[in-house]
Order: structure tokens, then sequence, then C-alpha cells
């Protein structure tokens, strides 16, 4: 009876009947666990993340080139516009300047109204590079590798005041700025969104821009991204000391790597995409209607007069970079564009792409800064705050490149 | 004694450095070189450079620490992955740059379509067929469990 069994006895007993029932395996280490913890170790994982980074950046040039220069452009340039003008009243009127633009333009762009110019920023250019960004970010997020990325990046983006989800607006917004500053409303402290909405409205060129700065000027594109991504940490250490708030460290947990859920990468999407069109959308119109409407009462052509002295005596820029840089207002890649034809020397070229990059967002970007301003010191402190960041980094950033040309003898 | 796998592993990471090597060279020299079926050039030469020669080292470590064990394995098929981007972007672009016919057709023939992934290629694409072999290493290591097994 197992009553009269000493302890030794039963413990015998015990170990005969798990000898019996119980079957051992050799451990194995899951290769997707092998593999996660690999893309966390610094030597390893950051070149890993540089690639992952340069497929997601891949990636997005040949979707959005796909769709906008595919389709898109065709589309608006050939059919949307020429109909428009045709079947829309009052040529000649206010209201055709603000809806239409000019009437005797040839494509999307140029007409500069509200139903061609915004339509096409906004569907045509903007819409296919939120959904290849936003893709791959949920495929980031559903198969775990964000917070990876996020952790390995983390020691870097605190130097700054930020931390490692910084990120997802930072790659975002290489593509395309509008959905890199609606992103910033993923950073935790209002602080952060503040600091990181503002640097990547100054810093980052969007995927358009570098698309045609390379197609352009390929020889200097490195050199003035190099330049710009050094801006974007040289300011964001001084906003970082300047701006009151705090800068939260990043605690988060690391999910197993694992296969993303089509369901899941879909639904993200599809929410995601959803909300461009609820929010976004408007924003950009209202954006291409205003400055419609500062043209039409002469602002524009009051701000080319007033500022070409400082164009040409603080930047050395002739003062035909002004059309460009108003253009630059609203897409950024055409303006870089028609520097091309202005005759100017290598350094006058690489400082009026500099200017165009660093002067001004985008009117899609600048009306993203207001919306999600409401989310960070409010819109109008955020507004403000950012172009007075953006006022002095122009003279301050692009005045050192002027300096630096001085120095170097090439200005 | 090496096995055969740490040898091949090794001679595509030594191959790979010196490709990357090239391509950062190129890059910084803004030309093209072409050698027979093979092209090196054109845009973000420089970062498909860094990678191509991240991936190569990464091979080699693998290689000479010893590819029984899972950890070095891993590292090889890190490494793969990092070529099999490259090389899948480049591909990705080629066929969707192809398939818009312009606005009179908007969809290029099937002809035009398989044209555009004739050669030349990059180096990438060629080691990205030659880094497959690491798939045998997802076979043989998938099926690990956590513990132990109780019946």
């Amino acid at each position: 009876m197992s009553s009269k069994l000493d302890s030794v006895e039963r413990w015998n007993l015990v170990d005969a009947i798990a000898d019996e029932a119980v079957e051992y395996n050799e451990t194995r280490q899951p290769l997707s666990e092998i593999i996660g913890k690999l893309t966390i170790e610094p030597w390893i994982g950051l070149p890993f993340a540089v690639t992952v980074l340069y497929g997601a950046w891949a990636f997005f040039g040949a979707v959005a080139g796909f769709f906008t220069d595919g389709y898109f452009v065709p589309f608006f340039d050939n059919h949307w516009l020429p109909w428009l003008q045709d079947i829309f009243p009052l040529e000649g009127s206010w209201i055709y300047f603000i809806l239409v633009g000019d009437p005797t333009a040839t494509n999307s762009f140029e007409a500069f109204g509200v139903l061609t110019s915004g339509l096409f920023v906004a569907i045509g250019v903007v819409l296919p590079a939120i959904f290849a960004l936003y893709l791959v970010i949920v495929l980031f997020e559903d198969s775990g590798y964000m917070a990876r990325l996020a952790v390995l990046l983390d020691t870097l983006f605190q130097k700054v005041g930020l931390h490692g989800y910084s990120i997802v607006p930072l790659v975002l917004s290489f593509g395309c700025n509008v959905p890199g500053v609606a992103a910033t409303r993923n950073l935790e402290s209002k602080k952060q969104r503040f600091m990181m909405m503002t640097l990547l409205s100054v810093f980052i060129p969007c995927g358009a821009q570098l698309g045609i700065m390379l197609s352009l000027i390929p020889q200097y594109t490195g050199y003035i991204l190099l330049y710009l991504v050094v801006g974007f940490f040289v300011v964001g250490a001084v906003l970082d000391r300047v701006v009151p708030g705090s800068t939260p460290e990043l605690i988060t947990d690391v999910p197993p790597l694992r296969q993303p859920h089509p369901g899941n990468v879909t639904t993200k999407l599809a929410l995601r995409i959803r909300g461009f069109f609820t929010s976004a959308v408007p924003f950009v119109l209202l954006g291409v209607g205003l400055v419609n409407v500062f043209y039409l009462g002469g602002l524009i052509e009051w701000l080319a007069n007033s500022l070409e002295p400082v164009l040409t005596g603080w930047f050395g820029v002739p003062k035909e970079t002004v059309p460009a840089l108003i253009a630059g207002f609203l897409r950024k890649d055409l303006a870089v564009a028609q520097l091309a034809g202005l005759g100017m020397s290598a350094f006058q070229t690489v400082m009026a792409v500099v200017m165009i990059s660093i002067y001004f967002p985008c009117v899609a970007t600048f009306a993203m800064v207001i919306k999600e301003g409401r989310n960070s010191f409010g819109i109008t402190r955020t507004l403000g705050a950012s172009v007075a960041v953006l006022g002095v980094t122009l003279f301050v950033w692009g005045g050192l490149l002027r300096l630096l040309g001085i120095v170097l003898g090439v200005a | 004694m090496r096995s055969w796998d740490e040898l091949y592993f090794g001679l595509l990471g030594i191959s790979l450095a010196i490709t990357g090597a090239i391509e950062l060279f190129v890059g910084i020299a803004g030309t093209n070189v072409s050698i027979a079926f093979v092209s090196v050039g054109g845009t973000y030469l420089l970062w498909r450079g860094v990678i191509v020669f991240s991936a190569g080292t990464f091979f080699i470590k693998a290689a000479v620490n010893g590819l029984d064990t899972r950890r070095n394995q891993g590292i090889a098929i890190l490494a793969a992955i990092m070529v099999w981007i490259v090389a899948g972007t480049e591909v990705l672009a080629r066929v969707l740059g192809a398939i818009p016919g312009g606005s009179d057709v908007w969809v290029a023939s099937a002809n035009q379509i398989v044209r555009s992934i004739a050669p030349p290629y990059s180096p990438s694409i060629v080691f990205a067929l030659l880094a497959l072999v690491v798939v045998r290493y997802a076979v043989d290591t998938s099926g690990g469990t956590g513990g132990g097994v109780g019946e």
C-alpha cells in the first residue's frame, strides 16, 4: 500500500511513473525566435534594418510610380483636365480660376485649380504614396519587426529627445510627408509630436522630390540628403533643449516574429486609407484653394518681390528661383524640376534645392501640420512655432551651406 | 575539416563582399559597369553596395563560425533575406514599370512586360538565386519546439 512507503520510495515511484509516462526530446529553438533575437543585436540588426528600410523605400518607389506615373498622370493630364476645361462654365471668372485654374494649362500641375491640381496631388500623387507606405508599415507591425526596429534605433533618436518609434513617421516621410506628419500622433508626448512634425516638414524630402533630384542632379543628391539628415539631428538636438515638455523613454514589448495575417493587414490598411480620405484630402483641397485665393489677392506676387533681395543677398541664388520656390508650396518635385532650366552653377543648384527642401512644407504637408497641431501644443501654437523654427532653420542652415560653399571656393 | 556548406557560403560571402565593394566604388564614381549579362549601376547604388557588402560579411561570419549551430544558420538566412530584398525590389520595379502602356494603351502587351525582366541583371539578382540554398536551414529547423513533449 502507498501509505507504507517512505519518502524515498515515494520519489522513486514518481520517477518510475515519469519515466514510463513522459517522453523527452531535445529542445529546439524555433528559427523565428533565433532570427528575432539576431535582428535586435546591433552589429547584425543595424545592417539588416538598413536593408529593410531600403526595401520599404524601393517598394514605395515601384508601387507609387506604377500608379502615379503609369496611370494617374496620363488620366489627369489627358482626360480629366481637358474634360473639365471643356465643360466648366464661367471661364475667366474667379470661381473658374480657383476651381479649374489656368484654362490654357496642358497638365494638371500647371493648372493650379482645386479640382485639377488639388485632386491630382491628393489622389494621383499622395494616395498611391500612402497606400504603398501604409502597406509596408502594416506589414512591419503585424510581423513584429516594427518593435525591433524601434528598439534598435532608440539610442539614436534619444539623442534628440525622440524615441525609437520615431522611425515610423521618418520612413513614411521619405515617401510622402503627409502620412509622416499624420503618424506623429503615435508619439507619446506633445513635445515629441511637435518636434517630429517640424523636423519632418523642414528636413525630409519626399519620394517624388528625391526622384526628380536623382534624375536631374544625381551627382549632388547624396550630398544634399546627407546635409538634410545631419540638419535633422542637429536642429532636433537644439529643439530638445529649447522646447518644453517631456521625452519619455521607450518601454515596449517585443513580440515574436510571425507571418502577417492577411485579414489584419487588409483591415488596418483599409482603415488608414479611409482616414486619409476623410481627414487629409479635404485639407489638401482647401490648401490649394487658399493658394489660389492668395494669388488672386496678389499676396504671392508681393512675397516674391519682397523676398528677392534676401534670396539673392543671403543665399546667393538668382531671383529667377522665386517662381520655383512658390511652386514648391504645391509640389516640391516639380519645383526642383523648374530649377533645371535656370542655368545656375552647380553650387547654386545645390543651394536652391536645399532651400526648396527646407523653406516651407508643401501645401498638403502644411495642411496636415495644421490638422495634427491639435494633438501637440494646439493648432495655433504648433503652427506658429513650426513656422518660426522653419524660418530660423532656413536662414541658419541655408546660410551655413552658403558659408561652406564660400570657404570651399565653390559659391 | 569544413563542411561543404561552410565552403559554399564562405565563397558566396566573399563574392558578395567583393561585389558590394565594387558597387560602392562604382556608386562613388557615379558610373556604370557592365560585364556580360551583369550590370552594376543605377540609382541608390551606394545603398545597394552597403547592403550587398554586409550580406557578404554575414555569410563569411556564419561560415567561419560553423554552420552546424542554429545561430549561424540564422545569420546566413538573414544574409540571404538581405540579398533577396535588394533583388526582389529591383525585379518588382522593372515589372511594374513595364505594365502601364501609356494613356492610349493602359496595359502593355505581355511581350513587353516579359521583356522588362530580360538581361542585364544587377549582381544581387544573380546572387539571390545562389542564396536560395539557405532554404534548407529553414526547412531543417523550423519544426523545432520550445520544450519537451509529454505523452
